[in-house]
């Protein structure tokens, strides 16, 4: 092969490499498959770090995703991108796990004492009243301070948020990704941020 | 100000503002503000360690055995149910959805699971629903089909959050018998205290027939958390009549009940009836 090219002749348009690495992924090349998750498996880890803030539950939604990837490549018909389609993934599995996580909050706010029951949400409250005031670095208390202003957000808008903020994601994309419209996930953010604003606005 | 600092405004808009704001101290102020409480929420970025991005790696590649061939058409059997229960429900869903002519529905279903389900102010329902994608489906709980589906949900206990949902929408319809029945299995069997305080709020207006009577009287007597037993108590005192056959189970309960607040509960319910609290 010369690699020369006739002057005028147009060259068959060449599939991308990303769209090569996936159609053979899909027809089964086991090397193509772990190149494709080693393309994304970083970012995915990343958003499912900073929406559920807990590598426990991140390393399943990690687990869960690229499972459902494994299993379901094959219906991928590059209808949209495949991040999208693995973002569309990795969001909804973010969000289950936000929904279980309120239930369970739900479920254990209330202990037994020998004075009745107390609600666990207000010891945590007085706890912190009296915590260690040397518990002071500036980093621990910002990332306690935003976990608990992210806690205020819906399961939504805590996703909206972090695609935009975090991830750099145009509200077009997370649209997509949340299979929603470009203005639903601008409104979410707004709200998102509002309520981030509330919370921690003397950080500004 | 979120759409201009994430450059979401139109170009002519994101000029305006900008124009505007070179003139204009406080919206100059405000723009500052907005980024440096961005810039402060950068630093509370959390960045995935090499040893957990490694151990999700080494996990993910252990569970596809070895990055063997995917398969070309998804095989339920290959699913990985770490839960038989889990595992069960999903089938059992699965079933009845692959039954269902549900609308918008061109081929049966595999394997299905509820993921949510939402009222509106109508009482309509939306339901999502996972098979290889998740879709959608709209109607109310007089369709027999999507009634049906809600209720198997609402005993998929691998998923408590839908389970709540489902119970939440369905005790809207607790005067149909099959309903309540489903209610009163949930309050008495279900594991999650959410699950049992939501069907309890459905049996409310029922508090005065007596298998819901009876139902009530055996989750007083077991079930193990306080708060549960409050709510029970207040159902069957509620009307303030004096029932004979519930004064019975107060007076078993108040010497077996080991919460201090709930005991109070039952020595005051016993008051209001005029009963003791002796058992003769």
């Amino acid at each position: 092969m010369t690699g020369i090219l006739t002057i005028g002749a147009v060259p068959e348009r060449a599939a991308s490499p990303e769209t090569e690495i996936i159609r053979a992924a899909q027809s089964g090349d086991p090397e193509a498959f772990e190149r494709l998750v080693r393309t994304y498996d970083q970012s995915v880890l990343r958003i499912a770090l900073n929406v559920l803030r807990s590598p426990e539950d991140a390393r399943d939604v990690y687990q869960e995703a690229f499972l459902r990837v494994y299993r379901n490549l094959h219906t991928f018909r590059f209808d949209c991108s495949f991040h999208t389609w693995l973002y569309r993934i990795v969001t909804n599995i973010c969000l289950d796990h936000l929904r279980k996580r309120k239930v369970r909050r739900e479920e254990s706010s209330v202990l037994d004492t020998a004075d009745g029951p107390v609600d666990r949400m207000e010891r945590l409250e007085e706890a912190a009243a009296h915590a260690d005031p040397e518990r002071t670095l500036y980093s621990r208390q910002l990332g306690g301070r935003i976990k608990a202003a992210l806690e205020n957000l819906t399961p939504r808008e805590r996703v909206v948020f972090e695609l935009r903020h975090f991830q750099g994601l145009r509200l077009r994309g997370i649209g997509e990704v949340l299979g929603t419209s470009e203005e639903a996930a601008k409104n979410c953010l707004f709200r998102a941020t509002q309520k981030m604003r509330n919370v921690l606005g003397d950080l500004a | 100000m979120p759409f201009y600092y994430y450059g979401e405004l139109p170009p002519e808009q994101e000029e305006e503002v900008e124009a505007h704001c070179a003139g204009c101290a406080p919206c100059h102020k405000e723009v500052e503000e907005y980024r440096k409480f961005a810039l402060a929420l950068d630093e509370a970025e959390l960045e995935p360690s090499l040893g957990l991005l490694s151990e999700c790696r080494d996990l993910l590649a252990q569970r596809v055995g070895e990055w063997e061939r995917p398969a070309p058409k998804p095989k339920w059997w290959r699913i990985d149910f770490r839960f038989p229960v889990a595992a069960l429900a999903l089938l059992l869903i699965g079933w009845f959805a692959a039954k269902l002519n549900l609308p918008g529905q061109s081929q049966p279903l595999i394997t299905s699971l509820v993921r949510s389900v939402e009222p509106d102010a109508s009482g309509r329902l939306t339901i999502a629903v996972d098979d290889v994608q998740r879709r959608v489906i709209n109607g109310g709980l007089n369709d027999a089909n999507v009634r049906r589906l809600v209720l198997i949900a609402a005993r998929d206990e691998s998923n408590p959050g839908v389970q709540v949902e489902c119970v939440d929408a369905l005790k809207r319809m607790a005067h149909s018998t099959e309903i309540r029945t489903a209610l009163m299995d949930a309050v008495q069997h279900d594991p999650s205290p959410s699950v049992r305080l939501k069907a309890l709020e459905g049996l409310k207006q029922f508090a005065t027939d007596g298998n819901v009577r009876n139902a009530l009287s055996t989750v007083l007597l077991n079930d193990s958390n306080p708060n549960v037993r409050m709510e029970v108590i207040d159902l069957l005192v509620g009307g303030g009549a004096r029932d004979g056959s519930m004064v019975g189970v107060l007076q078993n309960q108040v010497h077996r009940e080991d919460n201090s607040y709930v005991r109070i509960r039952l020595q005051k319910a016993l008051q209001q009836m005029n009963a003791s609290e002796g058992v003769f």
